[in-house]
C-alpha cells in the first residue's frame, strides 16, 4: 500500500495531463504515417465490398427502408470513415501511443507454426479421439511457443488434457 | 412495504432457508464460479446444461440451483476478462476495458476486488429493484415495443466515440464493420440472405460469443508470440500490489458505482438486452461524469467498477422482466422460463398474485448467492493470480486450448471454432492497425436489435411510430445530447483552464 | 511453489480421471442389422438448449433409454434455422444409432431457399403439437374475428400482426387467413415467440397468432384475448372461444415436434423406434411435462408421420410464397 503515491497527488498530475491532452505530440513519421494507408484500403475495400455484394440482397414489397438500406449505409460510412482517416491520420500524424510494438522475426516464425498447428488440430478434431489430438496439440504448442523441458513437453500437456477432458467432456458433457 | 411478517413473505424466504436448498445454493456458485471463469462456457449454457437435472428438484431448489449458476458466473466471468483480456461471458466485455490495462500494470489483484465488490453492489441493487418495485417496474418494460427499442440502441450506439480510447474515426470504422457483421444472415424481415456467401452456417449470423473471444483472447495473445523477444525482462503482470481498496479509493469509487447501479437497472428493465450493453453504457456514462476520463480504457479503477456495477444490476431488471411479463429479459431467463413452466410457475402478468411468496424466495436466493460467491471471490483470489506466475509460453498454450475448446462447446461446431480463428486474426489486424476493438463488438451486440427493431417500428406506423413514442423521443434526445455534450463541456472546460493559466482546478469533489 | 501446485493439479486430474472413467467415449462396437440397438443412439437437437423442443428430447431421451436398453445421449446442434442439424443427419449412416428431433422446418426450409428435403429422412414419430389462436389485446376493438376480417377489407394492410418470423410456422396460417377471408394484412415479423406476443399484449400490433399455450401467460395476466382458436374442434381448456371452422374460415395449424432418422433406414428399426416412442408418449411424467409446457402429448406413428409432413409441406409451400410475395 505504501509504495503507492498518495490519492491527491495522483490527481494532480492527472489534472496537468487531462488539461494538456489536446497537445499530445503526433509520430509523424514518414513510415508511420504510409503504414495508416493499410487501414484506409482495408475500409475502402470492405465498405466497396459491401455495396458490390448488397446487391445480390432479394428486394421484395416496397416498405421503407428494405433489406440492402442498413448494409448500404455501412458500407458507405465504411468509405466515409477511410477517407477521413486519410486526412486524419496519414496527413496529420499518429498518437504515440497508437503505434504498435515492433514484430519479431522469431515471433512471426512462432505464430505461423502455432497457427498450423491449430488448423491441423482443428481438422482432426471430429476425426480421432479428443484426448489424443490435445495432448499432441498441447505438446506441440508448448514446444514452438518456448518450453524445453520434459514437463513442459510431456507434463503439463497430460495435466491439461486431463483438466479438459474432466471439465468439458465429464462435467459439460461437451461431445467432442 | 411489503410487511416481513406478513405469511407469504416469510414463507418465501422460509422455503429458502432450508438446509437442502443452501446446499443446492453452494453447489450452485461453484459451478457457476467455474463455468464463468472459462471463455464461451457461458452463464447461459451452465443454465441450459443444469436445467436438464433440476426438472426433477422442487421448484424452489430448482430455482436456487439456476439463479446461483447466473449470479456466480457473473462474479466468475471477471476473472479471465482481467487476467487474460478475454471476456468469460460476453457480460465481462466492458471488464476488459480497464480491467486488462490494470493487470498489465501490476493491479491485477486490487482489479479483482474491486470488480467483485462492484460486482455484489450492482447485484444487490437490482436485487432490491425486485424486490420493491417488481410489479410496476413491469409495466415499463410492457412499453418497450419496435420504436422504444430503437431509440434504446441507437443511444447505445453513441456509445462508440466512448470505446474508441481516443480514436474516433478508427473507432466509427470498427463500429460499422461490427454493425456489418450483424447483418451477415437471414435478413431479419423478410427472411432472404445477406452475405452468406453460400456457407451454410452463415444463414444463422455471425456466432456472436466467438467473435468476442477472436478480438479479445486470441488476438491478445497472438500480438504477444509475434512481439515476443528472449529475455525481455521482467512480467510486470505478477506483481501483485494492493489487495484491498483504501477508503479514499472507495470514496473515489462511489460516484462511478452509483452511475454504473442506476444505468444497469434501468437497462435490465428492457427485455432481451443484458448485461453485455449494460456494462458498456455503464462504462460509458462514467467516463463522462468522471474528472479523470482520460484515465478510462487505460487502467481504471473507475472505470472497471462501473462497468462491473452496471452490467450485474441488470439481473435484477431481467428477473422482474421475465417474471412479471413473461418475456425474457436476457438469453439465461430465456432458458429459465421453459425449466419454470414444468415447475408450474407460468411466468407472466398473473405470476405475483398466484404466487405472492415467490419475489421473496427469489430475493432470498439472490441475496444469498450473491454474498456468498463475493465471500468466495475474495478469498480465492490469490489463488487464482497465480495463474499469472506461469511462464509466458504455458499461459499462451492454455489460453489458446481453453479459447478453443471453450468455443466448439458453445455449438458443439468446429465451424465456430474456426470462426473464432478467423476473427482473431481480424482483432490482430484490428490491434495492429489501430482499430479499437469494442466499437465493433458493440455494433455486432446492438446491430441485429438496431435494424430490425427500426424497420418493425416502420412497418406498424411509418416514421410515425418512432415520433409518436415519448419513451423513444426521449432516448433520442439523450443519444443526441450523448455526442454533442461532452465535446461541447471539454472546449468549455479548456478555455477555463487556459484562462486559468497554470492554476489547474483541483479535482477533488 | 509451482511444481507443487502442478504436482497436486496432476494427482487430483487423475484421480477424477479414474473416477469418471473414460465412459463419454463409448464409440466402439459395430452392430448386425438383427439386433438393434446394440450402442448408444445420439439423438440431436437442432435447437438451442433451454426451449421447449429441447426440453421434449430431454425428458423423451430417458424413457426411450428405458425400452430401448442402451444409452440416448442427447446433443445439441443449433444453428441456422436447424438447417445445420437436418443436414448433418441427412449426410449419417441410415442404421438407426443417429437421430434428431425435428419441427415443421423439416417441410418448410425448403421453401426458405435451404437444402432441406423431407425425402431425405425417415420419420419416427411426433411428440407433441401446439395448436394455434388468434389473440388481441384486451381493449381491441375487434369483438370477434369477423369485426378484424371486416376492418382489414376496409383498410387493406392496415391491421398488423406479429408473428415469431417470416416462413416460420406462426406466420404461415396467418398468410392461409389471408387468402380464405380476402383480406390483406401486414405482417411484422420478430425474432421469435415471446417477443412477439408481448408485442401484441403491449397494443403494438393489432393482433397475435401464435399457440395457445404460448399465448395463454399473456391471456391470463389480462393483456390478450382469444378471438378463435386454429382447431377442429374446440379447445378443452378453453371451451368459450370459437374455432376458426365454426366462423367460416377453414383454417387449422399446429406447430408439432417429433424424431426421425436418415433416409434408408431399414423398416425394422424405424418400427422399434417408432413402437419406443409411442411407450414413452404414454408415459405420465412425459405427459405431465409436455402438458405444463402448454403443448398436448400427441404421437403419430412413422408412416401417418410421413404422409403428414408432405401434408404439411404442401400447405406452407403457398402460404410461404404468398408471405414472401406479400411482404410491405
Amino acid at each position: 500500500m505504501t509504495d503507492q503515491p498518495p490519492i491527491e497527488e495522483i490527481d494532480q498530475d492527472a489534472a496537468i495531463e487531462a488539461a494538456h491532452h489536446h497537445e499530445e505530440p503526433l509520430v509523424r513519421d514518414l513510415p508511420v504515417r504510409l503504414r495508416e494507408l493499410v487501414a484506409v484500403v482495408a475500409c475502402l475495400g470492405l465498405g466497396t465490398w459491401i455495396l458490390i455484394a448488397g446487391k445480390d440482397i432479394i428486394v421484395r414489397g416496397s416498405a421503407e427502408l428494405g433489406p440492402v438500406f442498413w448494409p448500404n449505409m455501412l458500407g458507405a460510412g465504411l468509405i466515409l470513415f477511410g477517407a477521413v482517416i486519410v486526412l486524419n491520420n496519414v496527413l496529420r500524424g499518429v498518437r504515440k501511443a497508437d503505434v504498435p510494438e515492433r514484430i519479431t522475426a522469431s515471433g512471426l516464425a512462432m505464430f505461423g507454426v502455432t497457427m498450423a498447428v491449430c488448423i491441423g488440430y482443428l481438422l482432426l478434431w471430429n476425426v480421432l479421439q479428443f484426448w489424443i489430438i490435445t495432448f499432441v496439440a498441447l505438446a506441440l504448442f508448448t514446444l514452438v511457443l518456448g518450453g524445453r523441458s520434459w514437463k513442459a513437453v510431456l507434463a503439463f500437456p497430460a495435466v491439461t488434457t486431463a483438466v479438459l477432458h474432466f471439465l468439458f467432456i465429464v462435467a459439460l458433457r461437451v461431445p467432442l | 412495504m411489503i410487511p416481513v411478517f406478513a405469511s407469504p413473505v416469510a414463507e418465501g424466504i422460509a422455503a429458502v432457508m432450508a438446509p437442502d436448498t443452501l446446499l443446492v445454493i453452494g453447489i450452485g456458485i461453484l459451478i457457476g464460479m467455474l463455468v464463468g471463469a472459462f471463455p464461451g462456457v457461458t452463464a447461459t449454457m451452465a443454465v441450459a446444461l443444469a436445467s436438464g437435472f433440476t426438472l426433477t428438484m422442487e421448484p424452489t431448489q430448482g430455482l436456487a440451483m439456476l439463479l446461483t449458476i447466473y449470479v456466480a458466473a457473473q462474479f466468475g466471468d471477471r476473472i479471465p476478462a482481467i487476467l487474460i483480456n478475454t471476456p468469460g461471458t460476453p457480460a465481462s466485455i466492458a471488464t476488459t476495458f480497464d480491467g486488462y490495462p490494470l493487470a498489465r500494470q501490476g493491479k491485477a489483484g486490487l482489479a479483482l476486488t474491486t470488480s467483485a465488490l462492484g460486482s455484489a453492489v450492482g447485484m444487490i441493487c437490482g436485487i432490491v429493484i425486485l424486490a420493491v418495485a417488481a410489479v410496476p417496474l413491469s409495466a415499463f418494460a410492457m412499453q418497450f415495443g419496435p420504436a422504444e427499442m430503437f431509440a434504446l440502441v441507437v443511444f447505445g450506439l453513441t456509445m462508440m466515440v466512448g470505446v474508441s480510447s481516443g480514436r474516433i474515426f478508427k473507432g466509427l470504422a470498427a463500429g460499422a464493420f461490427g454493425l456489418f457483421l450483424a447483418t451477415v444472415g437471414r435478413d431479419p424481415i423478410t427472411g432472404d440472405q445477406r452475405f452468406t456467401m453460400g456457407i451454410l452456417e452463415l444463414n444463422g449470423g455471425i456466432p456472436f460469443i466467438p467473435v468476442i473471444i477472436g478480438f479479445f483472447g486470441l488476438a491478445e495473445v497472438i500480438n504477444q508470440i509475434l512481439t515476443h523477444r528472449k529475455g525481455k525482462g521482467i512480467k510486470p503482470i505478477s506483481q501483485m500490489g494492493q489487495w484491498m481498496p483504501d477508503s479514499k479509493l472507495l470514496k473515489r469509487l462511489a460516484k462511478p458505482t452509483a452511475i454504473g447501479a442506476a444505468t444497469g437497472s434501468v437497462i435490465g428493465l428492457v427485455p432481451a438486452v443484458g448485461g453485455d450493453i449494460a456494462g458498456i453504457i455503464g462504462w460509458d456514462n462514467a467516463r463522462k461524469a468522471s474528472k479523470k476520463n482520460h484515465e478510462f480504457g487505460k487502467g481504471s479503477l473507475e472505470g472497471l467498477t462501473a462497468g462491473d456495477t452496471s452490467s450485474t444490476a441488470t439481473l435484477g431488471g431481467s428477473i422482474t422482466t421475465t417474471m412479471a411479463l413473461g418475456v425474457p429479459g436476457d438469453s439465461v431467463m430465456a432458458v429459465m422460463i421453459g425449466s419454470m413452466m414444468i415447475w408450474g410457475i407460468q411466468p407472466g402478468p398473473g405470476l405475483f398474485n398466484s404466487h405472492p411468496d415467490l419475489i421473496a424466495s427469489l430475493v432470498t436466493i439472490l441475496l444469498i448467492a450473491t454474498v456468498l460467491t463475493l465471500i468466495l471471490s475474495l478469498l480465492r483470489m490469490k489463488g487464482v493470480i497465480k495463474l499469472l506466475e506461469l511462464p509466458d509460453h504455458f499461459l499462451w498454450v492454455v489460453i489458446l486450448v481453453f479459447c478453443m475448446v471453450g468455443t466448439y462447446s458453445i455449438n458443439n461446431s468446429v465451424f465456430d471454432v474456426f470462426m473464432m480463428l478467423i476473427f482473431g486474426m481480424v482483432g490482430l489486424f484490428m490491434l495492429r492497425f489501430g482499430f479499437p476493438p469494442g466499437p465493433a463488438v458493440l455494433g455486432l451486440i446492438l446491430g441485429p436489435l438496431a435494424e430490425s427493431n427500426l424497420r418493425r417500428a416502420l412497418l406498424t406506423d411509418g416514421w410515425g411510430a418512432i415520433f409518436t413514442s415519448p419513451i423513444a423521443v426521449v432516448l433520442l434526445v439523450i443519444a443526441v445530447l450523448a455526442v454533442t455534450l461532452p465535446p461541447l463541456r471539454q472546449l468549455v472546460r479548456r478555455r477555463k483552464a487556459a484562462n486559468v493559466g497554470k492554476n489547474v482546478p483541483t479535482l477533488q469533489p | 511453489m509451482k511444481k507443487t501446485i502442478l504436482r497436486s493439479v496432476a494427482l487430483i486430474a487423475a484421480g477424477l480421471l479414474a473416477v469418471t472413467g473414460c465412459s463419454a467415449n463409448a464409440k466402439s462396437g459395430g452392430a448386425a442389422d438383427g439386433d438393434f440397438p446394440s450402442k448408444d443412439v445420439r439423438l440431436i437437437v437442432p435447437w438451442a438448449a433451454g426451449g421447449s423442443g429441447d426440453l421434449t428430447a430431454r425428458t423423451i431421451a430417458p424413457l426411450l433409454e428405458k425400452d430401448l436398453g442402451v444409452n440416448v445421449i442427447v446433443e445439441n446442434k443449433p444453428g441456422a434455422n436447424g438447417s445445420v442439424a437436418y443436414n448433418w443427419l441427412a449426410e449419417q449412416a441410415p442404421d438407426g444409432y443417429n437421430l434428431a428431433m425435428m419441427g415443421v422446418e423439416v417441410a418448410t426450409l425448403q421453401f426458405m431457399d435451404y437444402d432441406i428435403k423431407p425425402e431425405n429422412y425417415a420419420p419416427i414419430g411426433q411428440g407433441s403439437s401446439g395448436p394455434g389462436a388468434i389473440a388481441v389485446p384486451v381493449d381491441s376493438p375487434f369483438k370477434t374475428l369477423d369485426d378484424l376480417i371486416e376492418a382489414a377489407k376496409a383498410k387493406p394492410g392496415e391491421v398488423t400482426f406479429s408473428s415469431p418470423g417470416i416462413g416460420s410456422v406462426w406466420d404461415s396460417p396467418a398468410a392461409g387467413l389471408q387468402q380464405l377471408a380476402g383480406i390483406k394484412l401486414t405482417s411484422v415479423p420478430f425474432d421469435g415467440s415471446a417477443p412477439s406476443i408481448a408485442a401484441a399484449a403491449s397494443g403494438k400490433v393489432d393482433f397475435s397468432i401464435d399457440a395457445i399455450g404460448s399465448q395463454k401467460i399473456q391471456v391470463d395476466g389480462g393483456h390478450l384475448r382469444y378471438l378463435a382458436t386454429l382447431t377442429e374442434e374446440r379447445d378443452p381448456n378453453n371451451p368459450d372461444v370459437p374455432t376458426t371452422k365454426e366462423l367460416g374460415i377453414d383454417l387449422q395449424n399446429a406447430s408439432w415436434v417429433g424424431i426421425m432418422a436418415p433416409k434408408g433406414t431399414p423398416e425394422d428399426t424405424v418400427k422399434k423406434l417408432s413402437d419406443a416412442m409411442e411407450k414413452a408418449t404414454a408415459d405420465a411424467g412425459y405427459q405431465d411435462v409436455i402438458k405444463s409446457s402448454n403443448l398436448v402429448p400427441t404421437f403419430k406413428n412413422s408412416a401417418e408421420m410421413a404422409t403428414f409432413i408432405q401434408d404439411e409441406a404442401k400447405r406452407y409451400g403457398p402460404w410461404i410464397d404468398y408471405a414472401k410475395n406479400n411482404t410491405k
